[in-house]
């Protein structure tokens, strides 16, 4: 799948997709994935692991992760270049929302 | 240069890469691989130690990921979609090497191929069979006429045997080396769910099992799930399912909290199985056939505690779901069309004729309503699952 269409298909990025794609600053197994979501979300996310297996098939069907087998032959997840640039334009996309957020936020309270 | 003919290399490809191996000990290095003439070509050189890794992927470029440049592999020969990966560096300094999903899921395919072939060589060869017989059986002879092209004939017939013979050696070489290759790679998170599990041995035979049959309910998973926490919630403790899924043996004890959740699965990869057993869930049954993969998986849970859920997205969920009723639909329509047309021959014949309306000129009819239901129970469940998401949401 090329460039444009991985954004058109992944961005707004769903809670889900996003908090996978932003674990995977290093390789990691399915359920390491599940971990570090509920680390950095402060235990408010328990990702499924039906709801993991299934984002990572798709994102590795895209182009967007790759995987390999570590010498316990189990499967790491991997970021790819495709999926860097799509986290950074999902980022980009954040950045601007939570910017008005902030700027507006004023004059509702 | 040394010249090997393998014919069916890929059916086992952990096979393959020991040969290669220990042809590199011997001192012969794999140059090429000529995938059409299954044609191993090696160098002779000065014995080496070389691990081999073969592997498959469809979006593969020519150049290697550095993940496995870094740890030393390079290619050692490719055709098509194939790969052979070689590493000169000890097994336990290898930190990184390619998946077997690829190979897996392309031998399945594989066998898919065979398992249609083999349907359809061995209805000609009935077919054929048939007309002898009847034929056999109306006259008391059959009659042979002499004919040059009997050896036509023959040849065929030889031909035809001959392909079910490898399609049959295929379907069993490939079926064995995947599921090795799938225990393997998913062979340390088993051990460990296995050492947590109750050593509960009780034969069969022993007169303790609560047993229940429980026929078709893949066209109503949810269903199935909640009658299995049903019975644990009154004691009875799932022990086991038979092999083809269709009776659930049961052991009276204290009843307790669990989730249940049956699956559909079109590919079933080893990653698949880690991630479930990783988080906790406790694999029950899993059916035999490649083609029609249930899964069931459940997971007790403590008074207080939220009911543990396999979908934490609700879309993800009915995307499995919808995949699974379309993919019924689409295999049970030609069947619905054969029984309609032949519930309508026997219906026209008992109008017209006055025939005999017997119990097995009813059967096509029978048939059609019964595929039909499932069809529908499968899009009910469906439609079921999308109100429990929206009501959830709500």
């Amino acid at each position: 799948m090329n460039a444009d269409k991985v954004m058109k298909k992944y961005i707004p990025m769903t809670e889900t997709a996003f908090y996978i794609l932003l674990s995977l600053t290093e390789p990691r197994h399915g359920y390491g994935i599940v971990k570090h979501v509920e680390e950095i979300s402060g235990t408010r996310l328990h990702l499924g692991s039906g709801t993991v297996y299934g984002t990572l098939t798709k994102m590795q069907k895209d182009g967007v992760i790759t995987v390999f087998a570590d010498e316990e032959r189990k499967t790491l997840y991997e970021m790819t270049d495709l999926g860097k640039q799509l986290i950074l334009a999902e980022i980009g996309r954040l950045k601007e929302l939570h910017r008005n957020a902030v700027k507006y936020e004023g004059d509702f309270l | 240069m040394k010249k090997i003919i393998k014919p069916f290399w890929s059916y086992d490809v952990e096979q393959t890469e020991d040969w290669l191996q220990e042809m590199a000990e011997q001192g012969y290095i794999l140059k090429k691989l000529h995938r059409a003439s299954r044609t191993f070509y090696f160098e002779q050189a000065a014995p080496q130690n070389l691990s081999y890794r073969i592997s498959f992927d469809r979006n593969q470029g020519p150049v290697l990921a550095s993940r496995f440049l870094e740890n030393g592999w390079t290619i050692a020969a490719a055709s098509g979609k194939w790969q052979i990966l070689q590493n000169s560096k000890p097994a336990n300094e290898i930190k990184a090497a390619p998946v077997r999903q690829g190979v897996i899921t392309h031998n399945r395919n594989v066998s898919f191929v065979f398992f249609g072939l083999l349907f359809y060589l061995l209805g000609v060869l009935l077919a054929n069979l048939s007309t002898l017989v009847s034929s056999w059986l109306q006259d008391g002879t059959v009659a042979v006429e002499p004919s040059p092209l009997w050896a036509i004939t023959y040849l065929f017939l030889a031909l035809t045997l001959g392909a079910i013979g490898l399609a049959i050696y295929s379907i069993v070489k490939i079926k064995k080396s995947n599921q090795a290759m799938l225990q393997k790679e998913s062979g340390i998170a088993a051990a460990k769910w296995k050492s947590s599990q109750p050593t509960l041995e009780i034969p069969e035979s022993s007169g303790r099992f609560v047993k229940k049959a429980k026929l078709g309910w893949m066209y109503a998973p949810d269903r199935l799930e909640s009658w299995l926490e049903k019975m644990e919630q009154q004691g009875y403790q799932l022990h086991h399912v038979g092999t083809i899924g269709t009776v659930f043996y049961f052991v009276k004890g204290e009843p307790r909290r669990m989730s249940y959740h049956a699956e559909y699965m079109s590919t079933v990869e080893s990653s698949y199985f880690s991630i479930y057993e990783d988080a906790g869930w406790l694999k029950i049954f899993e059916s035999w056939s490649a083609m029609e993969k249930w899964v069931i998986w459940c997971r007790e849970y403590k008074e207080g505690e939220e009911k543990p859920r396999i979908y934490s997205e609700g879309s993800s969920h009915l995307k499995r779901a919808r995949r699974m009723a379309g993919l019924y639909t689409v295999l049970f329509l030609p069947l619905l069309f054969i029984y309609a047309v032949n519930a309508n021959r026997e219906f026209q014949e008992f109008i017209n004729e006055g025939a005999a309306l017997s119990l097995f000129g009813l059967l096509p009819a029978i048939a059609f309503v019964l595929f039909l239901s499932f069809i529908y129970r499968m899009w009910a469940y469906y439609i079921r699952l999308r109100k429990n998401y929206s009501v959830f949401h709500r």
